[in-house]
């Protein structure tokens, strides 16, 4: 059974989540602190946890920071707050995905789904990823769709490389920058639209109806590719 | 040289010829010796100085004339036979040199001394409104005026920071200047009269350039004045506007967890889970209706559309009442009422004072242990000449620091999860005291707890419709 820790102060929040969650056969354990939600997955090891940005103890962003310090639990942040700045801190803390209260209890679910789907290190990776008559081996660097081959630069390897090892997870522009142009990158996220693109036109997939990348608008990218 | 000005000029010289003629006719009449003639014609060319530069320089000439012609020998030509007269003529001619000289350096100097006391005078003044911290406008305005009394003008425009004030004084309009220094632009017209000066023009420039300075600095000023203000109001309303937001937002994603999953095609709910999210939704609705009902009636109290209709009430109807309402709340508290039978009614909003009543004792329940005892009372006080009202309970209490900041919309004091409360009541219960001109704060109870203290006047001043919107 997959066990879900939720971490919230609001007791109705709490409520109607742990009622929602154990219908679905997840296995709830509940903390209303940021504190005992850190202590709770060092001693639980839940396989997933719903954090609350909005805790009374402690910033959202610095728990996950503390959590990140010796978990690499997939995390979806719960947030009342709507700016875009809260979600991008929370996601470069190491948050795996986001969700804006209120919401419907399928897109939480999904999301759930999403990144308990997720493979934790890129070195457990599978080398080959298959979608749609795409094939990426991440291995030998080969890219083939429809069975004829697909030039890459480097630099659109790396990006692919980024997403499609991470699948489902939110990666953010920093994230990105920093990871495949290097650091001192970061706010370069116009270079990011650029490859982006010539990453989607080659793999043949459609910005307005994406089968392999989102864009999430202002906040970063996400591999959908795998599911 | 001005048409008016060589006017002056004639005048003065023939003044000065008509005053050393007279002299010079005396001196004949008297028939006096050189000497004597001499020394009247020096007193003649010594008035002629006082009159002007072209009277003195015309009267030395011709007083110098009429003395080598009229009293030299020999008499009636200007032949000098005696060398002791010409050694006369030659001092004459000095001594009233040196006397025009001296005398108009005097005049000038007089005249640039007054010009001076009067240029420092509209410094000061100037300087004064500037130091009072008066609007640039008001400034501008003032300098037209200063100006047009220093220089004697007929008109001075001043226009800076789209205001333009013309100060204007009789006279015929002469020559006309411009002055410009941003942000000052200065038009002035100078009488026919007393034109300007080269000297006086360089004043006007100096003195243009140094306000055009100081006015701008008044404009940085005022507008930075202006940005601080609004950022404050902007600071305050976004505040209260993301609290707002937050504060509707979490029952709200109760009733959507909820909701969306009692509708979930796909999932077969046990009744009991069903009963579950049904009464999340339930509650979380009382509470949104609660913390709606609560905005509007704050931002009606702040909006200042609050009427206080004061009518004589017993204190002790007004907790009762409270009371009743509350005894769902009221789980195992005991709820004990102390009112002195001197107190006699008090003069409030029975309906607004019974919400202070009413959300102070709800506060009191919600975070008092069950079975603990919340004391009402009131006493009959002094000063001011009042009744002061206390609710103590013996709950966790509030930390001194945050006695003050409990008032404020919002405000959570204590870590402790608490959904059913909407952070406004004690706001509310601040504006509403003071609606009635008096006064509520936080202290702690003996062994423990909250204590809330709210003191209304008998005779209340009268600004309590001002501070209420404050």
């Amino acid at each position: 059974m997959t066990t879900v820790l939720v971490i919230e102060d609001d007791t109705s929040l709490r409520r109607a989540l742990r009622t929602s969650l154990k219908a679905r056969s997840f296995e709830v354990i509940e903390c209303d602190t940021a504190e005992a939600g850190i202590v709770e997955v060092a001693d639980d090891r839940p396989d997933v946890v719903l954090l609350d940005l909005g805790l009374p103890d402690l910033d959202g962003v610095e728990a996950l920071r503390r959590m990140r310090s010796f978990s690499e639990v997939p995390v979806v942040v719960l947030t009342a707050r709507d700016r875009q700045q809260d979600k991008i801190e929370a996601l470069d803390a190491g948050a795996d995905d986001y969700v804006t209260k209120p919401f419907d209890m399928a897109e939480l679910l999904a999301r759930v789904r999403a990144v308990l789907r997720r493979v934790p290190h890129a070195s457990a990776a599978p080398a080959v990823v298959e979608v749609e008559g795409l094939e990426v081996d991440l291995m030998r660097r080969q890219v083939r769709r429809d069975g004829d081959s697909v030039h890459l630069t480097k630099t659109e390897l790396a990006l692919l490389e980024e997403l499609a090892t991470q699948p489902g997870k939110l990666l953010t522009h920093e994230y990105l920058l920093r990871k495949v142009w290097g650091r001192g990158y970061g706010s370069e996220s116009n270079y990011l639209r650029v490859y982006i693109g010539q990453l989607r036109r080659k793999l043949g997939d459609d910005a307005s109806n994406p089968r392999l990348i989102v864009t999430e608008p202002g906040i970063g990218y996400r591999w959908i590719g795998t599911d | 040289m001005t048409r008016h000005e060589a006017v002056k000029a004639g005048v003065q010289v023939a003044l000065a010829i008509v005053i050393v003629a007279v002299t010079t006719v005396v001196g004949r009449i008297l028939d006096v010796h050189l000497t004597t003639a001499a020394l009247l014609l020096l007193l003649a060319v010594l008035v002629a100085t006082l009159l002007g530069r072209a009277a003195a320089v015309a009267g030395t000439v011709a007083a110098f004339l009429a003395l080598n012609y009229f009293f030299t020998t020999p008499r009636d030509s200007f032949d000098v036979k005696k060398g002791e007269d010409l050694v006369a003529l030659f001092v004459f001619a000095a001594a009233s040199a040196v006397l025009g000289w001296t005398i108009s350096r005097l005049d000038a100097a007089r005249r640039t001394a007054e010009q001076r006391e009067r240029e420092t005078q509209v410094r000061l003044e100037l300087t004064n409104r500037l130091m009072a911290g008066e609007s640039p406008e008001t400034v501008v305005t003032g300098v037209a005026d200063a100006l047009v009394a220093l220089f004697g003008l007929v008109r001075c425009t001043v226009r800076a920071l789209g205001v333009t004030t013309t100060s204007t004084l009789p006279g015929t309009p002469g020559a006309t200047t411009v002055v410009r220094s941003a942000p000052l632009e200065v038009e002035v017209t100078a009488s026919r009269e007393h034109p300007l000066q080269p000297s006086d023009r360089a004043v006007l420039e100096a003195l243009v350039t140094g306000l055009s300075a100081a006015v701008d600095r008044l404009r940085l000023e005022a507008e930075a004045r202006e940005a601080r203000l609004g950022a404050q109001v902007g600071r305050t309303r976004a505040g209260f506007l993301s609290a707002v937001t937050h504060n509707l937002r979490t029952p709200l994603a109760s009733i959507k967890a909820a909701s969306s999953t009692l509708r979930a095609p796909d999932l077969d709910l046990s009744p009991a889970d069903r009963i579950e999210l049904l009464d999340t939704i339930h509650d979380e609705t009382e509470r949104l209706e609660r913390l709606v009902t609560n905005i509007l009636e704050l931002s009606r109290i702040r909006a200042g559309g609050l009427e206080v209709h004061r009518q004589p009430v017993d204190v002790r109807d007004l907790a009762q009442a409270a009371i009743r309402r509350l005894r769902p709340l009221a789980r195992a508290h005991r709820v004990r009422l102390d009112v002195t039978a001197d107190l006699g009614d008090l003069d409030v909003d029975v309906e607004l004072m019974e919400q202070v009543f009413g959300n102070l004792l709800e506060n009191a329940l919600r975070f008092a242990p069950p079975g603990s005892e919340i004391l009402v009372s009131a006493r009959r006080s002094c000063d001011p000449e009042g009744v002061t009202v206390r609710v103590a309970d013996h709950g966790p209490g509030v930390p001194a620091t945050e006695r003050e900041r409990i008032f404020e919309e919002f405000s959570r004091v204590d870590a402790r999860p608490d959904s059913s409360g909407t952070g406004l009541g004690l706001a509310i219960v601040h504006a509403l005291v003071t609606a009635h001109g008096g006064r509520v704060w936080c202290e702690e109870t003996a062994g423990g707890g909250a204590t809330f203290v709210f003191v209304i006047p008998t005779h209340p001043v009268d600004s309590m419709r001002e501070e209420s919107r404050a």
